[in-house]
């Protein structure tokens, strides 16, 4: 969904233009910025020059806050120019990104604000669904452990309005490893990996991943006939992973008596 | 004539033929590339071990049989300098057209090497009437080329891999027999260090010189981090959070969990076994290079020697023996020493294949190179290949040469531990430590305690600086991945979503790794 809404923003783009996002694209930072500040000295007003270059300035090497601050400078025209269109809402999750990694020192807080704003006000853009995931990242590792189990259910209760399947398959992901990680139990993190399996991963490394992680933590609960399953996709789709012994093994009882204290 | 005049007249023949050999050469060189329709592609790569050189020669001649305009010429650089000269030819912007390289910065290669992506996922042309005919080029590999570099990160495929490698251990056959009376090499860990102090006390006997394995500071890596790694396949899955069954990725990671530290179980019976079988090695061998290793084995000064299959044919040439193979034997589970710790076998599927050749992006003859690169990894230029340099296949269905098939990878075995530091080529602050103390643990007058005393003071310290290295390089991967994204999102091309659907994938993991390990390094520092 998000390629599909950010798809129109390339119709009406030169092929100049095609070439600076295909330059940002293969990390030619430099290029980029050369490309789009040629683009912007012919047009000072081209919103999607502007935001090309912001995202350049924040990688050129060596990095230095002045680029930083330039690249936010130029995010806000973009924003104050027309902030509810496309490139408004992009430049909207860039200076969300900014605050949150690219200043020094990142301001998570402001960071959150301005990924709550932009939800609020565009909740079916993929770029306010992802940044949703940024802001559930931020919340729940800024948690204390008292807090973070009021914080992943509320989470969970939140995403019933994420609806880009990239983003779905993401806050999935994120909280079942959060739920491993956090110590907020084994239930929890199954219940995701079964809903990002459902959805389907981008990466072969990553499927592979879940579909141990769902055998392993389906063994755990008992759950065998999940663990089957997931072995049995598994066993099918990557037979020549080097964890397939191991889960062989652990069906058949070697491992469980194997594991020591 | 007087001595000194035919000496004279020897040297002014010998060295006018040397003149007229090189004119020759240089002006058919210059000929040949003054042929606008002759192509010559510059292969360069490190690796001198005996046999590479002409197996790539055996290809290319093949290659230049079914294009006849077509040469390719090696480049071979030796290892120890082969970093500062792929620098220098791409600061230079004078890159060979195929260059081997290990692993590479996401930026280096974006910015020099050609994405493979779309001639990966055709088939390759050179397999037409295999049973690989109607595969991707990419699922030809053993590994469905899974763990290829810039596909985690850039999402492309940029390098074609050409071998696999697996380490055994190497052994004398005729010395083995003499001492043993038989030709059968130990299966399991407690005949290995029965035939090594057999072999000493044979020695000792007979007024001979020799150590029942060859030492140097690059086999007893090898040999001392798998059986490291052996002891902590148990522990590895103990603090496997996610339960993906992964090592931890790096050393830091593991040590920065709360349930591990110097005085685990494991982690001091890792260290014993290191002991125990280091002081098998001759004494001094820290300061062995990995040559004087293998010509001490050659020699007969060692029973055995482990090392790589790379070295396989380097070793065969120089001795006059003939050579037998048998796996590293780790402790098994039954073992009750080290047993409680492991279990068992490590398994060699699914391993990163190596030698792994990319594509300069300013090569004039791109196209031909990848072609070369299609013969090269195609079942016949395959088997050519491995026929020649006694490496392992790479490519479903080629074997291996029939004196290296003892090599095959054994996907039968469980997953891996992890160690403190690598003995050699490693870096940061737990290598360095550990490189300091070394010695005390694998010296005879050394001892666990005395390693252990040198390393506590710092080793925490040590594990929060590695960590933030990692944190570091995360921090970095997600920066930069918001701007390559933004590109992305705008740069119109057919394959583009799926490439934009596995970037954010990989970001969003990325981060919530990064602020994981942020909380856990805050926790280790606090303590």
């Amino acid at each position: 969904m998000i390629v599909l809404v950010l798809g129109r923003l390339t119709s009406a783009q030169t092929p100049e233009a095609d070439d600076a996002w295909r330059s940002l694209a293969k990390v030619q930072f430099l290029e980029a910025r050369q490309a789009f500040e040629k683009r912007l000295e012919s047009d000072p007003a081209d919103r999607l020059a502007k935001l090309g270059l912001a995202s350049a300035l924040l990688n050129i090497q060596p990095r230095i806050a002045s680029d930083v601050e330039r690249s936010a400078a130029l995010l806000e025209e973009v924003v104050a120019a027309g902030g509810d269109d496309e490139a408004g809402i992009e430049a909207a999750y860039l200076l969300a990104r900014i605050d949150q990694l690219h200043r020094t020192p990142a301001n998570a807080e402001r960071a959150i604000s301005r990924y709550e704003a932009l939800i609020a006000r565009h909740p079916e853009h993929g770029l306010s669904q992802m940044g949703f995931i940024k802001l559930a990242i931020l919340r729940l590792h800024g948690a204390d452990e008292t807090s973070a189990s009021t914080l992943f259910v509320d989470l969970e209760r939140r995403s019933a309005f994420l609806t880009d399947p990239s983003a779905r398959r993401d806050f999935h992901l994120f909280m079942a490893g959060a739920a491993a990680r956090l110590d907020l139990g084994d239930e929890a993190s199954l219940r995701h990996l079964v809903e990002v399996d459902a959805i389907g991963l981008a990466k072969r490394k990553t499927a592979a991943d879940v579909e141990v992680r769902i055998s392993t933590l389906a063994r755990r609960l008992g759950k065998i006939d999940i663990a089957r399953n997931a072995e049995a996709r598994f066993f099918a789709e990557f037979p020549r992973d080097s964890r397939t012994f191991t889960i062989r093994a652990r069906a058949g009882g070697a491992i469980a008596e194997k594991e020591t204290p | 004539m007087t001595g000194s005049g035919l000496f004279n007249r020897i040297g002014i023949t010998l060295l006018a033929a040397a003149f007229v050999a090189s004119v020759f050469k240089v002006a058919t060189r210059v000929a040949r590339e003054a042929d606008p329709e002759q192509v010559t592609i510059r292969i360069c790569h490190w690796q001198l071990e005996a046999g590479m050189r002409d197996a790539f020669d055996a290809v290319a001649r093949e290659y230049t049989q079914l294009h006849p305009k077509v040469r390719v010429e090696q480049i071979a650089v030796p290892g120890r300098v082969y970093d500062s000269y792929r620098r220098t030819r791409l600061a230079g912007q004078n890159v060979p057209d195929l260059v081997e390289m290990g692993g590479s910065a996401d930026d280096l290669m974006a910015r020099y090497f050609l994405p493979l992506t779309r001639y990966v996922e055709q088939p390759n042309p050179y397999n037409a009437g295999t049973e690989l005919e109607s595969l991707p080029w990419r699922e030809t590999f053993t590994d469905g080329l899974g763990s290829a570099p810039g596909l985690e990160t850039l999402q492309e495929y940029y390098a074609i891999p050409n071998s696999i490698v697996t380490v055994r251990v190497y052994y004398n056959k005729s010395l083995h027999r003499q001492i043993t009376g038989h030709d059968n090499p130990p299966e399991n860990f407690e005949q290995f260090m029965a035939l090594c102090q057999k072999s000493i006390d044979y020695a000792q006997q007979h007024g001979m010189a020799f150590v029942p394995l060859a030492g140097s500071r690059f086999n007893a890596n090898i040999l001392l981090d798998a059986l490291f790694r052996g002891q902590t396949q148990k522990l590895s899955l103990r603090i496997d959070e996610e339960g993906n069954l992964n090592p931890p990725a790096k050393p830091a990671l593991a040590f920065l969990d709360p349930r591990v530290n110097l005085d685990t179980p494991a982690i001091q019976s890792g260290l014993k076994l290191m002991r125990e079988v280091g002081v098998m090695m001759p004494a001094g061998f820290l300061q062995l290079d990995r040559e004087d290793a293998i010509f001490h084995f050659a020699q007969g000064r060692a029973l055995m020697i482990v090392t790589g299959s790379w070295d396989y044919s380097s070793i065969a040439d120089q001795s006059p023996f003939e050579i037998g193979l048998f796996p590293i034997p780790l402790p098994e589970p039954e073992n009750p020493q080290y047993g409680r710790f492991t279990l068992g076998p490590i398994s060699e599927a699914g391993k990163g294949l190596g030698v792994n050749f990319f594509v300069s992006r300013d090569s004039p003859n791109s196209a031909v190179a990848i072609d070369f690169l299609q013969f090269l990894t195609s079942r016949r230029g395959h088997e050519l290949f491995v026929k020649v340099s006694k490496w392992l296949p790479v490519i479903v269905g080629v074997e291996p040469a029939e004196e290296t098939k003892g090599f095959a990878p054994r996907p039968e075995g469980y997953t891996d531990g992890f160690s403190i530091a690598p003995l050699m080529w490693g870096s940061g602050e737990m290598y360095r430590l550990q490189s300091n103390n070394l010695h005390e643990l694998l010296t005879p007058r050394g001892s666990l305690e005395k390693f252990l005393r040198g390393m506590r003071p710092q080793f925490g310290a040590a594990v929060v600086k590695d960590a933030g290295k990692i944190e570091q390089g995360y921090d970095e991967n997600l920066r930069r991945l918001d701007s390559t994204l933004t590109g992305e999102r705008h740069a119109a091309s057919a394959r583009q979503s799926d490439k934009l659907s596995a970037g954010w994938e990989t970001q969003n993991q990325q981060e919530a790794s990064f602020y994981f390990l942020r909380r856990r390094i805050q926790a280790a520092s606090s303590d």
